[in-house]
């Protein structure tokens, strides 16, 4: 048998029962080789921060999309997914928040190819354009850290570069593999609701405590439903690839097929996904090679409405169904329980009214309307290389990466949404078009054996178009017509449309040298121009150099006996300045164009009425420049005992100025979207990274183990006149980390009236008096004082303006994973948990949805409100008011009452395979057959009382987020 | 050998580069948007000029909420829907106006939010159409005469805008107190970050300073319309001469002054006896008193109002016929009110009450003017010829003519009446002219209910002598008054409808006006410092 592992030299032994193998560190000929960005280096002199992840990692997980799965699995490397919904895109944070307004988004390569990532949404359904990729044709991925790794992508690099690449043929026989699993999910966790008894005496006493008289509009008939019954449920899914590979010296080809069928764990939700995926790579003689990478896919999601505080969300209307109504109603003609009189909206069985806002019934929407979002995706790239001569060569590489979505929904007529439209299809298509072309010259040779020296040049042009049409029809002649849009059979129709486009040329210089694999030094300098900024301003250089130092193969290293157990040891540092080439406005999604010309005044189509127009929309700015970050890197790598321990230790800063920033106006200037686009902010990140490998255990049993940890520091340095940007539920202000979470300072509730305390900026105590007197200041504002709290007398305010504060930060100031392989004969063991932490979140969901003060359901929490001074509850839940959620909880705002501790640590995934034995599998013809089971998402120890820390909806709040999912799986590897 | 190889390669690779290097570069980065106008471009032709006034329009018409849909803020739809349910004649059902119905807004509250916002993005929005029009007159792109047009267009939208805001965020003109803060005063174009610092450091006009540039843009506006004749492309949504003499009575009607109303009124108003016909644009009133609202975009009654088509309106969340209408596929959310139903003013057979229509299951009556509850396609009806006869009379009335008075609001009131011969008014069906004038005002509620009217006149009569409002009415809670036959003509209101958290709120409470927005607090150092009493 063969045994290889990185970095050590492979050695042939014969097999043996029971073996030891002690493993060489081959530091001379390490020829891994790492993907850096146009073109690859040895893994061992690379001298900047690079985190690999290998495909085999990942490629049996289950999830709706394999980069979710890079959570936890390199230092520095941030991956949150803020639902298990399908469709949603992880948020990656690669060594800090840089940017405020800018995407925050990496760059994403597959195969040297810039393709399309981020979350897209059209319509209500959500597409991340990554989940087209099936994680079994992955090889690698390799995520550029610091400036010197990623200065070569210079303006595109801030936010980290993500490198995949594909599967390739090698030389030798063919493979034949078979990769596939079925599984089942459901959610890990739900909001605990109240049931019907306890629903209609918390609705009742909300009316009841404004008046005693009130009519009681709940009542309970014995129906008791949980709605998370059934809005959720155990999810089914399959996975299977198929590939092949093989080669000779002259060719190489990898294909495979894939099929994913996954169901979400909300009614009505999947993902269906086929990929075709063919690499080839063919020499035509001593010194041309061609090559080709293609991929297709087809993906079919069916979504779920889930928008913050929105009507006919899931996570919204969920949570408020009225528990003492059923679901069905066999008397109504849709068989749902639809209400009589009003039929938006859900049925109010037995109680007098019907639901606040007369909510749908979710589960008739979920049944009824779709949210289908299904793209067809072509990536693919093709090369010719030519060799002049040894270490020189010259390779042109074009790429196409295209995108067809189609997205459709339909909003049922009988009921809900759609019931106002008389049923409404919408129907977008969306196309995201993106080619590159790159000429790149490389020189790599090593000299009298000592001097290595690699040189690249490369000139790159990147051309991204986005178009979208669509159509909408309304008031339908029948239900029946809502597979597609049908000609006649609807009263009224629009359409819209629009493009805009983008691209980028840059050109790049790149020199590499060391001297024995002892010294290096390395250097690249890119000039990028791109039509998102003036012609003035729209050229930016951005450059980086590092240094690195091999301390373990100075001769006194040796001398002083160290080698022995001390093998490598290296210390490097590098600087680089990058850019941000992605200026759009994160805030204004709907305003793509904006974000293509940020720089320029503009006046966009409007119309009023029948008559159309134009009107201005963008303020222009004919001085807006290159957001810049200058990179700093000190790091220190080593291995110990015989390769047994593995150490890197890294300080990062990264420094961003001139932040191309919407400088948000005042509304009484009448600026569009009331904000304009200019260089003003700087933002700080700096942090520590640590990374330990080892192999505790060799023998019969084996355990290797890696965990990885991050500190991370962000601090907002400057911004637009030194002012607070204040959002809903966060600030960005100076000396505080990006989006810190802010608002009010919750004290408690007064135990004399019920009434929410908070504390005021000055220090004192102010209470809502919410049932007094309005003659005597009721309904308003009082001072609190704790000698006399049930002076309600002294008029006191709480101001948006004044008396919020900043409640901590938004963003993990800690991270990583620990990751645990075991091995025992043919069985193999992998636990792998991940850790975050020192975040906050506010709980928007528990302060909106699960304490609304409507007429609808609510969250258990409610139980514990004051009813009287003898029931006083639990002492933070205030005395409750129908109407009242703004007063009494700061609907709207942040308010420590709900501002909550993120940490987490996470059982991310266990699995246990069992690797049939040779002798067995040799008989019919298998190479080898592994089959495992698995669980992600195994359980989250947090004291978030939400339903996932990770959960969120936007930076640092939490807002009718949907659940994540826990995932069971058996599956099967099998190699011909 | 080795380095004139090199010196080869790199040369072909630098011809190589050079061949496409300055095609291709120009290919990716020299881009210019397709979707957009370049501000240079949006006013060097006639053409681009008056697409870019119907832009001014849409700014008035349906602003920003949140940041993507629109729900008619201010004038699309919001204007009279806060209008509505900031007085008492309709009811809430639901949720959806709760915080405008019951008075808890706060600095942040999004229905006062983008009314304000949107209203001063619609004024800077004019503002720089008129800057626009003005170069393109100097530049000779468009005639001294349309450029007139053009800005009586724009500065009738100024004022209309600015007393949009009047009524909602300073006090009635006969009100003292608020340190008499008018509205801050943006009367040229702000576009660049200069014109940003120096329009900061504007503050609050007074009152009647507000009152003043209001009316200063309608006179300037008069005069710039050569002809009496309504606007070529729509007569009923451009403004033309009559709509700003018209807007001019109700300003003038809000600033108390009686003799402008009447010399602003008689303009529109020939003769002293019905039927009444305007010179200017040809108004009168329609045969009957549907006619305004089933042909509202062709009728000789709406002398301004904003336009709405099926593809551009204030959507479900927003246009009359979603919230009003209990018609199929409307939300039934905005309902008719017993306090004017059972009113004695409006007899049992008023031709107005076909206008309303009654749903069975709760027992409510709801407004019926918004009948396209599907397309929401209606104009958001700004003001009618009637509501300039009652400016009118209510003047008239005032300076003491209550013949002339009488005449007018019977010109109003006699066409909805099944038997004008035996039920109009005469001049002994009241004696004193406080008695005269709640009648005034009642058939203002009748008249125009659904139109939004209805907290304008709450507002400018919170401190009148005669007919005082007081201040914010006590609000019907529905869910007392459905099922419980609320609804019969000349029968009192029940006090057990009503509750505790609706009550009336005298205008010197701070809930009277609303708060300049947290937005600008926070970012206009000058408003933050002049913000309304109490808030």
């Amino acid at each position: 048998m063969v045994i290889s592992y990185v970095g050590m030299a492979s050695q042939e032994l014969p097999v043996q029962a029971s073996m030891r193998v002690v493993l060489k560190l081959d530091a001379q000929n390490l020829d891994e080789v790492v993907v850096v960005g146009y073109g690859t280096q040895r893994k061992k002199d690379v001298t900047s921060s690079i985190a690999r992840i290998a495909g085999e990692e990942i490629g049996s997980l289950s999830a709706p999309s394999f980069d979710s799965q890079l959570a936890g699995r390199a230092a520095g490397v941030q991956v949150t997914t803020s639902s298990g919904m399908v469709g949603v895109s992880p948020k990656f944070t690669i060594r800090g928040a840089s940017t405020i307004s800018s995407s925050g988004d990496p760059l994403v390569i597959i195969d040297g190819v810039p393709v399309n990532s981020g979350q897209k949404q059209q319509l209500y359904g959500r597409y991340n354009p990554l989940s087209d990729i099936n994680g079994n044709d992955i090889q690698s991925i390799e995520i550029l850290k610091d400036g010197a790794a990623t200065a070569v992508y210079g303006s595109r690099a801030a936010n980290g570069v993500v490198l995949i690449t594909t599967k390739q043929g090698t030389k030798g026989s063919a493979k034949v593999t078979y990769d596939g699993f079925w599984g089942s999910s459901s959610a890990s966790n739900l909001h605990e609701l109240l049931n019907a008894r306890e629903f209609v005496e918390i609705a009742n006493e909300k009316f009841k405590n404004w008046d005693e008289d009130a009519t009681e509009q709940a009542v309970y008939d014995g129906t008791d439903t949980n709605w998370n019954d059934y809005l959720f449920r155990k999810a089914s899914q399959q996975s299977h690839t198929l590939a092949a590979s093989g080669g000779n010296d002259k060719g190489q080809y990898y294909a495979s097929l894939g099929y994913t069928d996954m169901e979400g764990i909300v009614r009505g939700s999947s993902q269906e996904r086929y990929t075709v995926k063919a690499n080839l790579t063919q020499k035509a003689n001593k010194w041309l090679e061609i090559g080709v990478n293609a991929q297709a896919s087809r993906t079919t999601l069916y979504g779920v409405m889930n928008e913050e505080n929105s009507l006919g969300s899931v996570g919204f209307a969920g949570v408020r169904m009225l528990p003492n109504v059923a679901v069905f109603n066999a008397k109504d003609k849709t068989g749902y329980n639809i209400d009589a009189d009003n039929r938006k909206a859900l049925g109010r069985g037995s109680n007098l009214s019907y639901i606040d806002n007369g909510i749908q019934n979710i589960v008739w929407a979920t049944d009824n309307n779709v949210n289908r979002s299904r793209s067809t995706r072509i990536i693919s790239s093709g090369f010719g290389e030519v060799k002049f001569l040894e270490g020189l060569t010259l390779r042109s590489q074009a790429g196409l990466d295209w995108t067809g979505l189609n997205d459709y929904m339909v909003w049922n007529s009988e009921s809900g949404d759609g019931y106002g439209y008389g049923g409404l299809l919408d129907e977008e298509n969306t196309t995201y078009y993106n080619w590159n072309w790159q000429n790149i010259l490389n020189f790599n040779r090593v000299f009298n054996d000592k001097h290595s020296l690699g040189l690249t040049a490369v000139q790159e042009y990147t051309y991204t178009d986005y178009e979208w049409v669509y159509s909408e029809v309304l008031q339908l002649s029948d239900p029946f017509f809502t597979e597609h849009i049908i000609s006649g059979s609807f009263g009224d129709k629009s359409v819209g449309g629009g493009k805009t486009s983008n691209g980028l040329a840059s050109y790049l210089l790149r020199g590499n040298y060391n001297y024995d694999s002892k010294y290096y030094v390395g250097a690249s300098y890119r000039w990028d121009g791109l039509s998102r900024l003036p012609k003035d301003t729209r050229w930016g250089a951005f450059y980086g150099g590092s240094v690195a130092w091999r301390i373990s193969r100075e001769a006194f290293w040796e001398e002083a006996g160290l080698e022995s157990w001390f093998s490598d040891l290296r210390l490097r540092a590098s600087y680089a300045t990058i850019g941000n080439s992605d200026l759009r406005d994160a805030d204004v999604s709907s305003d793509v164009s904006g974000s293509n010309f940020p720089y320029l005044g503009t006046y966009s189509a409007k119309r009023y009425g029948y008559e159309t127009g134009i009107a201005w929309s963008n303020m222009g700015n004919n001085k807006l420049k290159w957001e810049s970050t200058e990179t700093l890197d000190l790091g220190l790598d080593g291995s110990l005992f015989g390769g047994r321990l593995g150490f890197e230790f890294a300080y990062f800063r990264k420094n961003t100025k001139d932040l191309v920033m919407a400088v948000p106006t005042a509304p009484t200037l009448g600026i569009p979207y009331n904000r304009y686009y200019d260089n003003v902010g700087k933002v700080n990140n700096w942090g520590l990274e640590f990374n330990l490998s080892g192999t505790p255990l060799t023998g019969t049993v084996t355990w290797q183990a890696d965990v990885n940890f991050s500190l991370i520091r962000n601090e907002v340095v400057s911004l637009v006149n030194g002012e607070d940007i204040i959002g809903d539920f966060t600030i960005v202000r100076e000396g505080e980390s990006i989006h810190a979470i802010y608002g009010f300072d919750y004290y408690g509730v007064n135990p004399e009236n019920g009434n929410p305390i908070w504390r005021k900026a000055d220090g004192t105590l102010v209470q809502f008096d919410t049932f007094g007197d309005t003659k005597i200041n009721g309904y308003d504002y009082a001072v609190y004082d704790p000698e006399h709290p049930e002076d309600v007398s002294q008029p006191s305010s709480l101001s948006a303006t004044d008396d919020r504060k900043v409640l901590g930060s938004s963003l993990p100031t800690w991270f990583g994973g620990f990751n645990n392989s075991f091995t025992y004969k043919g069985f193999d063991l992998n636990i792998f948990f991940r850790f975050s932490g020192g975040n906050k979140i506010m709980n928007v969901t528990r302060q909106s949805s699960l304490l609304n003060m409507d007429f609808s359901n609510n969250g258990k929490e409610i139980l514990g409100r004051w009813q009287s001074k003898d029931k006083p509850g639990d002492g933070l839940t205030p005395r409750i008011g129908y109407g009242d959620t703004d007063v009494l909880f700061n609907d709207g705002f942040s308010d420590s009452h709900f501002v909550e501790d993120a940490s987490f640590l996470k059982l991310a995934n266990v699995s246990i395979g069992y690797t049939l034995p040779k002798s067995f599998l040799s008989k019919v013809d298998i190479s080898k057959l592994r089959v495992y089971v698995q669980a992600q998402n195994v359980f989250t120890v947090t004291k978030y009382t939400g339903l996932d820390p990770e959960t969120s909806t936007r930076r640092g709040a939490d807002f009718d987020g949907m659940p994540q999912q826990r995932t069971i799986t058996v599956g099967a590897n099998l190699s011909f | 050998m080795f380095h004139q190889l090199i010196k080869h390669i790199s040369l072909l690779f630098v011809i190589l580069a050079g061949t496409f290097l300055t095609a291709c570069e120009k290919q990716v980065i020299d881009l210019v948007p397709i979707d957009k106008f370049s501000e240079l471009t949006a006013f060097d032709t006639p053409e681009h000029c008056e697409l870019s006034v119907i832009g001014a329009y849409d700014g008035a018409q349906c602003g920003r909420y949140g940041d993507s849909y629109s729900r008619g803020y201010p004038f699309g739809a919001a204007s009279i829907l806060q209008g509505e349910m900031r007085g008492e004649d309709m009811n809430l059902t639901a949720i959806f106006y709760d915080i405008t119905y019951s008075a808890t807004y706060g600095t942040s509250t999004s229905n006062n939010q983008y009314y304000w916002e949107n209203s001063f993005e619609c004024i800077n929005r004019v503002n720089t159409v008129m800057r626009g029009i003005e170069q393109a007159v100097s530049e000779g792109i468009l005639t001294e005469e349309e450029g007139d047009t053009y800005k009586g267009e724009m500065l009738f939208l100024r004022a209309l805008t600015y007393h949009g805001l009047m009524v909602h965020f300073t006090l009635p003109v006969n009100v003292s107190g608020n340190n008499d803060y008018g509205l801050p005063l943006y009367v040229t174009a702000i576009n660049t970050p200069d014109e940003i610092k120096a329009a900061l450091l504007i503050g609050r006009s007074t009152v009647s300073e507000s009152y003043g540039q209001i009316l200063k843009d309608l006179d300037e506006a008069e005069s710039l319309f050569s002809d009496n004749a309504v606007h070529p492309v729509n007569g009923i949504t451009r403004v033309s001469k009559g709509s700003v003499i018209a807007l001019k009575t109700r300003v003038y009607l809000h600033r108390r002054e009686w003799e402008k109303v009447i010399e602003e009124a008689a303009k529109l108003v020939s003769g002293e006896e019905a039927p009444f016909v305007s010179p200017v644009g040809g108004y009168q009133l329609a045969a009957t008193p549907d006619i305004p609202f089933t042909s509202y975009q062709n009728n000789t009654e709406s002398i301004f109002s904003i336009e709405n088509s099926s593809d551009d309106e204030a959507s479900v969340n927003g246009a009359m016929a979603a919230m009003m209408s209990a018609r199929t596929g409307g939300r039934a959310i905005v309902t008719s009110s017993p306090t004017l139903y059972n009113s004695s003013y409006w007899l049992e057979d008023d031709k107005r009450r076909e206008l309303l229509l009654y749903r069975e299951s709760d027992q409510y009556y709801f407004c019926d003017k918004y009948k396209e509850v599907l397309t929401r396609a209606e104009y958001a009806p700004i003001i009618r010829y009637a509501e300039v006869l009652l400016n009118y009379a209510e003047a008239a009335l005032r300076t003491g003519d209550r013949e002339l008075s009488i005449e007018l609001l019977n010109a109003v009131r006699n066409r909805s009446l099944s038997d004008f011969t035996t039920q109009a008014y005469t001049s002994s069906s009241f004696t004193t002219d406080k008695e005269w004038l709640e009648a005034i005002v009642w058939e203002r509620r009748i008249e125009f209910h659904g139109e939004g009217r209805r907290w304008e006149d709450i507002h400018r009569l919170a401190a009148d002598d005669l007919v005082s409002s007081g201040g914010i009415p006590a609000k019907i809670e529905y869910k007392n008054a459905s099922k419980s036959n609320a609804f019969a003509v000349n029968t009192p209101v029940k006090e057990e409808w009503y509750t505790s958290s609706r009550a009336f709120i005298p205008y010197d409470d701070k809930r009277f006006l609303w708060p300049i927005p947290v937005n600008d607090i926070v970012r206009n150092p000058t408003l933050a410092k002049q913000q309304n009493a109490g808030w």
